[in-house]
């Protein structure tokens, strides 16, 4: 279905955050591919963390063939990797049809544009700690992680499917951190419940 | 494009209809009309109409003066964690007041956190190093600053 680059801008014009942008902007690439997009990485832990751990790349795994075609449409100008409209302060990262977390776990939002898929909280978790565990990054980076860590477990820990986590948590070795993060949220808790 | 669901739900409920309608209904943070049911699972009209009736008989369900809410809290847990499915309207209501308690989170003093009491595992590193290196073109980031 053909998206015109008028819809897109209305919609982006009417949204009233990024994590409401990002949704919109999903929505309307399934809909103008008709291909499954999902929405991963950086804007996927935005949308739920409520804007509070900012990107400014929206992290896509769709087919690129027609979603190239379609950003193109749109006004995204190729810098590199990513697609980007300067005007919004936005790049779309078109990062192939391979997913790599679980598809059963994948939050699906119905938006007025149509629906857009969310890669799972477990994975987007399970993923920041093994980067915080596993891999040397700058010390502001990894209080971002750490952050955006404690923000998904306090405001998503109770819907999670915690046997999933459990098995990606012993795949990706991060078993030890996981239980330090939730022991620090559920301290966190007692403490403010004291107060 | 319809969202899959898992098949050993539909197994234990009886129909891909019924699960679709529970998970809606799970996932609403506010009562849902059976029209809104439908749109956002992705169920026909009349299948919608008929499993709410069959749900609400069965005393899952309680009518509210804005629409259906499902009153089973087990049953309620179980599709949060199995079909995720909400709407953005939805999704997006007290996004304000979640991300107050984030800056809450972010404020917090993060002396507790020592890295250097993990040890980090190689084999994991160079699996995920792709994925986590941020190409130039995104610009600078606080991952290299």
């Amino acid at each position: 279905m053909t998206v015109s680059r008028t819809e897109v801008e209305n919609a982006v014009a009417s949204a009233r955050s990024k994590p409401e942008r990002t949704l919109y902007l999903g929505a309307l690439l399934e809909k103008a591919t008709g291909e499954e997009a999902i929405v991963v990485g950086g804007s996927a832990v935005e949308i739920y963390t409520s804007g509070r751990t900012s990107t400014n790349d929206i992290d896509v795994v769709m087919p690129r063939a027609k979603a190239l075609k379609v950003v193109k449409s749109w006004g995204f100008l190729p810098n590199g990797r990513v697609w980007r409209r300067k005007d919004w302060d936005v790049d779309i990262d078109l990062l192939g049809p391979n997913f790599t977390g679980s598809r059963l776990k994948i939050q699906v939002i119905s938006t007025p544009y149509g629906p857009v898929r969310v890669a799972g909280v477990e994975d987007l978790l399970a993923k920041r700690l093994a980067e915080l565990k596993h891999c040397p990054t700058t010390p502001l980076w990894r209080k971002d992680l750490a952050k955006q860590v404690e923000i998904l477990i306090s405001e998503h820990g109770n819907q999670m499917d915690d046997e999933y986590l459990a098995f990606i948590a012993r795949r990706d070795d991060v078993v030890d951190i996981l239980a330090d993060f939730r022991q620090r949220r559920r301290l966190s808790k007692t403490e403010r419940l004291r107060v | 494009m319809k969202f899959g669901v898992d098949s050993r739900l539909v197994t234990v409920f009886g129909s891909e209809a019924r699960v679709r309608t529970l998970a809606v209904l799970a996932n609403a943070r506010r009562p849902i009309t059976a029209y809104r049911v439908g749109i956002v699972g992705g169920v026909s009209m009349p299948k919608v109409y008929s499993e709410i009736s069959r749900l609400s008989n069965a005393g899952l369900l309680e009518r509210r003066r804005n629409g259906w809410v499902l009153v089973d809290e087990d049953i309620r847990r179980l599709m949060q964690r199995r079909v995720r499915i909400s709407w953005s309207e939805d999704w997006l209501e007290g996004e304000r007041e979640r991300a107050r308690r984030a800056e809450r989170i972010i404020a917090e003093p993060d002396l507790w956190f020592d890295i250097s009491k993990y040890r980090s595992n190689s084999s994991i590193a160079a699996q995920y190093a792709k994925e986590f290196r941020r190409p130039p073109e995104k610009g600078p980031s606080r991952k290299h600053s």
